[in-house]
């Protein structure tokens, strides 16, 4: 099978299959549009995601590398948060820090399957939480000044449950 | 954009009986959380609702009667009873800013890039400034997402988790501003609803809680055998200070609406929403307070009699036990059901709201 290398920002390169690259449609589309041959020894450098993350992305595509391709969404139906498999549950059991920036790598890589679950698993620990424990479990700033905080209690009243 | 809306509803052939409420609730998203410029980048959006807020303070600040000054009310006037406010330096020097900053909308799309940052920035200092009303940064700690991925993870919110996802940060706080989002969350609206309609259907409140209200408008529809008689009620927040000031609350315009992603035109009202088995006259109550509201059962107790006075509101007594002239009694019976809907509420009649708008416009 022929193989590409992929540089992370930190300079990492990484050999992979092609077919499991291209997983990515930002990595597919840039093969296609510069016309790069299999046999070529070029190197994708992929300045938005570092080698840690990379490393990740590409264990999770060679995992998934002969799912069907995902549905298209149905944009009227409620996205499910509750159908993450098991594999993918214990391949997400990373700190919260990860987690985000898996999910930057896959939006830029646009790996939509790798996107939908990690928004999911980010979901799902969101509900039920209060905007403090949120702000705690993925430590994430609070620079909210309470102007702001009761101008969206005051918008946000007619979706909360009374 | 319409076509967008028309073409989002024409899947909806399986789920006719959300037509209605899809309706409506597309009217209301597209009235109240629509910005205009929902293609245009977050800093030109946070620009244009920056100037609106400034011209709807002006809108204060200025005399209604501006047009009939005389050189004698002014200049030659030896009482200074018609000299404007001075507007205060802050509002004026932020006014000024926003004057200096208008530009053409190319410029502005060419000062996009790293614009955003700044105009954080200046926020920021702006929130420093005004911290006596502010608590302030709590946490100063912890990172700073980039608003991708608060716009990534918006889509997998549920409506009743947005109060939580706005309150996290800013950055998601403006996700939840924009009008993306919210068309997003209106597709997300029919299992919404069905979830509210369960939760709600045991809530009955006493039409008693009413009272003091304006009636906004009121219609009437036949559905099947019984008529559906509604009414809207508008809170009057100070009758008395109304009159006397002659400062009438002005409604927004359907453009100001359009104008405004969080604009809502029916924030302070609620309607009354009653079914009878007949249809009965209703007198002309528009613009009348509800004084008193009388709910008794009817005569073969298997329904319900609702009376609903309505008067001016100044003496805070039903005009019609002193005899008062301008008092409507309306007297509904038999009454099968009755509910208050506020304007958040599934069942709220939005689609008559913006009917309403068009008419005025």
């Amino acid at each position: 099978m022929p193989n590409i290398k992929l540089q992370s920002s930190d300079g990492e390169t990484f050999e992979v299959d092609v077919e499991i690259a291209k997983c990515s449609v930002t990595i597919k589309t840039m093969l296609e549009d510069l016309g790069m041959d299999d046999e070529e020894e070029e190197v994708v450098p992929l300045p938005n995601v570092n080698s840690a993350i990379l490393r990740k992305v590409i264990q999770w595509a060679t995992y998934h590398k002969d799912d069907p391709p995902p549905p298209e969404d149905d944009e009227n139906k409620e996205k499910r948060t509750d159908d993450i498999s098991s594999w993918d549950a214990d391949f997400l059991k990373v700190d919260q820090g990860t987690l985000f920036e898996l999910i930057l790598a896959a939006n830029y890589l646009d790996i939509k399957g790798l996107l939908d679950v990690t928004c999911k698993t980010v979901a799902n620990m969101i509900k039920g939480k209060a905007p403090e424990e949120i702000r705690k479990t993925f430590n994430i700033k609070n620079d909210f000044t309470a102007s702001k905080k009761s101008r969206f209690v005051e918008e946000n009243e007619w979706c909360e449950e009374k | 954009m319409l076509c967008h809306v028309s073409c989002l509803m024409s899947v909806h052939h399986g789920a006719r009986k959300w037509w209605s409420q899809l309706f409506n609730f597309t009217m209301y998203f597209i009235s109240s959380r629509c910005n205009i410029n929902e293609k245009l980048p977050l800093t030109i959006n946070l620009e244009v609702r920056k100037t609106c807020r400034i011209k709807s303070q002006e809108n204060i600040v200025l005399p209604k009667n501006l047009g009939d000054v005389t050189l004698n009310d002014f200049a030659n006037s030896a009482i200074c009873k018609y000299r404007l406010k001075k507007v205060n330096q802050q509002r004026k020097h932020s006014f000024k800013k926003s004057l200096r900053k208008k530009k053409s909308w190319d410029e502005k799309i060419d000062d996009l890039e790293g614009d955003f940052e700044e105009q954080i920035d200046e926020e920021a200092k702006t929130s420093k400034k005004t911290i006596s009303n502010s608590e302030g940064v709590k946490d100063g700690i912890g990172k700073d997402y980039p608003i991708d991925i608060w716009f990534t993870l918006s889509e997998y919110i549920r409506p009743e988790d947005v109060g939580v996802f706005a309150s996290i940060c800013k950055t998601s706080f403006e996700v939840t501003c924009t009008a993306k989002f919210w068309f997003s969350l209106y597709r997300l609206i029919p299992p919404f609803v069905t979830k509210l309609k369960s939760l709600m259907t045991s809530m009955t409140e006493h039409p008693d809680t009413l009272k003091r209200r304006q009636c906004d408008s009121l219609w009437q529809e036949k559905k099947r055998a019984h008529w559906v008689f509604y009414f809207k009620m508008r809170e009057k927040k100070n009758v008395f200070l109304q009159h006397s000031s002659r400062t009438d609350y002005r409604q927004p315009d359907l453009l100001e609406i359009l104008d405004d992603v969080s604009a809502n035109p029916d924030e302070t009202c609620r309607v009354l929403r009653v079914t009878c088995k007949h249809f009965i006259k209703i007198p002309p109550v528009i613009g009348q307070v509800l004084t008193s509201v009388c709910l008794t059962l009817s005569q073969g107790l298997r329904h319900h009699r609702l009376q609903l006075d309505f008067g001016s509101g100044l003496n805070g007594y039903p005009m019609s036990s002193l005899g008062g002239a301008g008092c409507n009694t309306i007297i509904l019976d038999p009454v099968i059901n009755y509910r208050i809907l506020d304007w958040w509420h599934p069942l709220y009649p939005h689609n008559h709201n913006i009917q309403d708008l068009l008419s005025r416009e």
